[in-house]
């Protein structure tokens, strides 16, 4: 029997190989330099034997790429509830990732064309108004144990909307008003993090340090900076056994320290829930930022909320509704007070292509004149300005996924 | 005698598949012969195959297959055991290869590349027609 199974063994790779679904790339050397210049051995695990180790599965002529790569190309208009005018955005994105035993990495590269909308990630070249290149993400971790694993790198900060936040995988165009504008966008440091899965339910931790950093607006919505400031973190994610009756319930609950100045601190905590039924997903986050507390009294704070129903109507077509509710400076309660309620279609004929149309309907009762015209999605705005009356926006978004065999 | 006991082992190999089967008995969850388990929850299974456990107790990477063809034993197992759809399946790949970097399961085209690729890899799980099974892998039984 022993020597049956080796003997299988010895067989396999070319019986295997011949009908892997890996296909030989014309333009690998390309990406091949690529790899090589972040640092990557690309051939180790190719000459890993199976042992305790996956075995490497290649095309018939013995050749796989290095690295996983995947990315996407979109397209999105978005005239949010109470901008006067729309803006296009061009963006696209490469993840490259690697498996090398116990070590995984994993890094995104950015491209966009609204760069005045997008504050996260390393400027890869100094950002020009219509174009900027950023590497997003790049992080390296160490699975010791599924429920104990380093990380280190520049990552986001994983409140639920940031992780997933990718126009593949939303049903809406906009973002949460509470998107990046109470917790920070990213940081730059370590993580402890683990998932632990028992026969039913489980649960998932970060905890997490190092230099966040987050886009402010100014009072007027003109310029913008991105402050940083050092940030402790932790998160906890309870995966609800429910049996039968749901398909997921997942309930969330994160907390951070942030040093804002010299004697001053942020502290932050939020809420998440995410609950699948068969067509039915409901998705909500709650966000609460004390903003510059001294001697235990804060300046301001900071508060939002999203609740997110979808409903799968037919195979490839989704039906998604949302409302949104932010208060983005306590010290201007009122054109700060943000409602936004927005309704849309997502339609997938291929898992890879999505194509999204939505509208939404400002209900704030004083808004602001915000950056670019109006309060943008995922943008954090600290202003006060005109009133204005209400508005309807209109947004549209197509984009393709793909990725190397 | 030893024409018998083979009657008797494959006898008792065939009912083990046939019992162990999906609910309409379309396919049985293999892995290596080395594994240590006999048992395993569906909702185990599920975190396996989609890569939320990424190794074995006694440490071997776990290492899923996805088979290809048929495409009937595919969709069943993905309905019974995963209990989502295969569209539902690709949104998830796609959002865990952007979140996590996390990629798929491979896909393999035969069933007997399959069970060779299982019967090689200490790690391996996989799903192959109950009728196909035999004594180079072990079969696991799911538990609901």
């Amino acid at each position: 029997m022993v020597d049956e199974t080796l003997t299988r063994a010895a067989m396999f790779p070319a019986q295997v190989r011949k009908n892997c679904r890996v296909r030989p790339l014309r333009f690998a050397p390309a990406l091949l330099a690529l790899w090589l210049a972040i640092g990557g051995s690309a051939w180790a695990q190719d000459s890993t034997v199976a042992g305790d180790s996956a075995p490497p599965v290649a095309a018939e002529d013995g050749y796989k790429f290095p690295v996983d790569l995947a990315g996407y190309v979109g397209f999105r208009y978005v005239t949010a509830a109470g901008q006067t005018d729309g803006h296009s955005e061009y963006s696209s994105s490469i993840f490259l990732s690697k498996t090398l035993g116990r070590f995984r990495f994993h890094s995104e590269f950015n491209i966009t064309n609204a760069s005045r909308y997008d504050s996260e990630g390393i400027n890869l070249f100094h950002p020009r108004p219509d174009l900027k290149a950023k590497l997003d993400s790049a992080t390296l971790t160490y699975n010791f144990r599924d429920w104990l694993q380093i990380a280190a790198g520049v990552e986001f900060v994983p409140t639920y909307w940031r992780m997933h936040r990718y126009q593949s995988t939303t049903l809406t165009v906009a973002d949460p008003i509470i998107d990046q504008t109470v917790f920070p966008t990213a940081f730059k440091g370590g993580m402890i993090k683990g998932d632990r899965y028992f026969k039913y339910g489980g649960f998932s931790y970060e905890l997490y340090g190092g230099e966040s950093q987050r886009a402010e607006y100014l009072p007027g919505g003109q310029s913008t900076f991105v402050s940083r400031e050092p940030v402790l973190g932790a998160k906890f994610v309870a995966h609800v056994p429910t049996g039968a009756f749901l398909d997921s319930c997942d309930i969330g609950f994160q907390r951070m320290h942030a040093a804002s100045g010299p004697g001053d601190r942020d502290e932050l905590y939020g809420f998440e829930a995410r609950v699948v039924k068969s067509r039915v997903e409901l998705l909500a986050e709650f966000a609460h930022a004390s903003m510059d507390i001294r001697n235990g009294i804060r300046t301001s704070f900071r508060q939002g909320y999203y609740v997110q129903g979808s409903y799968r109507l037919v195979r490839n077509l989704y039906a998604v509704a949302r409302a949104d509710r932010a208060n983005l400076d306590s010290r201007f309660e009122g054109p700060n007070d943000l409602k936004t309620l927005l309704l849309g279609l997502t339609f997938r004929p291929i898992a890879a292509l999505s194509l999204k149309a939505e509208v939404s309907r400002d209900l704030s009762p004083l808004r602001f004149q915000g950056p670019g015209g109006g309060p943008l999605p995922g943008v954090g705005v600290m202003a006060s300005g005109p009133q204005q009356p209400s508005t309807t926006g209109v947004s549209i978004a197509i984009v393709y996924f793909f990725h190397l065999p | 005698m030893t024409r018998r006991r083979f009657h008797f082992a494959l006898g008792s190999l065939l009912a083990t598949c046939h019992a162990f089967a999906g609910d309409k008995g379309t396919f049985v969850v293999i892995v290596n012969k080395s594994n240590q388990f006999d048992v395993l929850s569906r909702a185990r299974v599920e975190y396996l195959f989609l890569r939320k456990v990424s190794r074995w107790p006694w440490g071997a990477e776990v290492f899923p297959i996805d088979l290809e063809t048929p495409a009937t034993v595919c969709r069943d197992f993905t309905s019974q055991v995963l209990r989502t759809t295969e569209r539902e399946l690709a949104n998830y790949w796609i959002d865990q290869r952007m979140t996590r970097g996390v990629v798929p399961p491979s896909k393999v085209a035969s069933v007997a590349d399959v069970k060779a690729l299982v019967a090689a890899t200490p790690g391996a799980i996989a799903y192959i027609p109950a009728a196909a099974c035999d004594r180079t892998v072990k079969i696991l039984r799911i538990e609901q």
